[in-house]
């Protein structure tokens, strides 16, 4: 029989309220950045919660492609016809690139330098962002293979076709998995540089925006260029690896700056990454 | 009450979110099944029991998950307590009523979700747009409102205890 349910807000429960929110106000404090002492446990539930994931991701791969087929058909039509004319522009810049590298590594060789190559882990992507809000995902590498927290994660190809672009950047590390946080997330920033050798900053400003460039020569850029990144500055992220292209310079108007946009390179939904092996900066 | 079935209950929830509901997307955003165990016990239970499980499904998801640890547990413990207060005079007739209490408290959730996370510095209004985060939460936890209902029907064995609080058992 249907009834109404009694009145039990009590102050028993008002104090049960308290002491839950109590709890979670102390948990959010012992977890602010910096600080860390939950980490333990919570790597530990991370791991144990990898299996789930990795089969969540194995067994669930072909009805969330499905999913993706069914509602995201009209956007793959029309970066499919993106990357084609992408693909044709590309062939000549590849070219322009494998001249100048030559050019680099005979002059090296003239001049006695020796560049290390970067050393980088192969991963997979087992499992993407966990709800709306975040914008992170789990690869299988973690600290038994090199991987330390703040490394860079780059991408097998961009989505203008060869060559890695950088995705992200390695934010907490378990034994054999870690989280990486996308380039895009708010307040994520790296040193870039431009074509010209202007030296700047790329921030992302969230998933599915662009980058926001900051500290470069406006006047230099157009629409177009080409980003890298710089590599200076104690920078976890090696030079020269490709960021992405300026899709966006603003006009100045009374004396503020303009605002400059890119489109990071990088396929965010890669299923292959590698991980930069360089030591993070202290 | 039995808390080894509640436990279970929000086990399981875990486990179909990480494995199963995260992986679909639409234009960012995915469903939160760990909202509705909080939204729906504070709707059958009442405000107390719901407060408690709203915690208990908010801190497993936090573990998870690599936004602060206990953002969920604060926001879910809420909803959780808001649902059954603001339902505890209600009168439970139409069968629309558990998904239309599910779509409700799921949207106030994520939107009180995204604006504690701005207050403390995490990019959640920065991500997929709220408005197709709220939509889609709620249209799919009105889907599995009935499903939630009755997990947590079979988790409450026992209805002598209701006048019992959690603390005092």
């Amino acid at each position: 029989m249907a009834y109404p349910r009694r009145n039990s807000r009590t102050p028993r429960s008002r104090f049960t309220l308290a002491l839950l929110l109590l709890t979670a106000v102390t948990l959010l404090v012992l977890d602010l950045p910096g600080t860390g002492p939950l980490d333990p446990v919570r790597n530990a539930f991370g791991a144990a919660f990898g299996p789930f994931r990795a089969a969540g991701s194995a067994v669930f791969e072909p009805l969330s492609n499905g999913w993706k087929g069914a509602f995201g058909y009209g956007d793959l039509k029309d970066e499919n016809e993106k990357l084609k004319a992408q693909a044709e522009e590309r062939k000549s810049e590849q070219a322009d690139l494998a001249r100048l590298r030559q050019k680099v590594s005979d002059q090296n060789a003239i001049l006695g330098v020796e560049a290390d190559p970067i050393k980088t882990k192969v991963a997979e992507v087992v499992s993407g962002p966990l709800n709306s809000f975040e914008q992170t995902v789990e690869i299988d590498a973690g600290s038994s293979s090199g991987v330390k927290k703040g490394m860079a994660v780059i991408t097998g190809r961009s989505k203008g076709g060869e060559g890695g672009a950088v995705l992200g950047k390695v934010v907490e590390v378990r034994s054999s998995s870690a989280t990486v946080e996308l380039i895009t997330e708010s307040g994520v920033m790296i040193g870039v540089r431009t074509q010209k050798g202007d030296v700047g900053t790329a921030t992302g400003k969230g998933l599915g925006k662009p980058l926001l460039i900051e500290g470069v020569d406006e006047l230099t850029l157009a629409e177009g260029d080409f980003l890298w990144t710089s590599g200076i500055d104690r920078s976890a992220f090696p030079g020269d690896l490709y960021v992405g292209r300026v899709t966006k310079v603003g006009k100045a108007v009374d004396g503020v700056p303009r605002v400059v946009e890119a489109e990071p390179a990088a396929d965010l939904t890669s299923r292959y990454v590698r991980v930069v092996l360089k030591d993070p900066p202290k | 009450m039995s808390w080894p079935r509640v436990s279970l209950v929000v086990l399981m929830t875990l486990v179909l979110q990480v494995a199963l509901f995260a992986r679909f997307s639409y234009e960012g955003a995915r469903p939160d099944l760990m909202i509705l165990l909080a939204v729906m016990a504070g709707y059958r239970l009442g405000p107390e029991r719901g407060a408690v499980i709203g915690f208990a499904s908010g801190v497993s998801f936090d573990i998870v998950l690599s936004t602060p640890l206990g953002l969920s547990a604060l926001v879910y413990t809420i909803v959780g307590y808001g649902v059954g207060v603001a339902t505890s005079g209600m009168v439970r007739t139409s069968r629309w009523a558990a998904p239309a209490v599910a779509a409700v408290g799921s949207a106030a959730g994520m939107l009180l979700y995204a604006l504690v996370g701005a207050v403390l510095g995490e990019p959640t209004l920065s991500g997929p747009s709220l408005a197709s985060i709220v939509v889609l939460v709620a249209a799919v936890n009105a889907v599995l409102a009935p499903l939630a209902a009755r997990a947590l029907s079979w988790a409450k064995t026992d209805d002598r205890d209701r006048r019992q609080t959690f603390f005092a058992r």
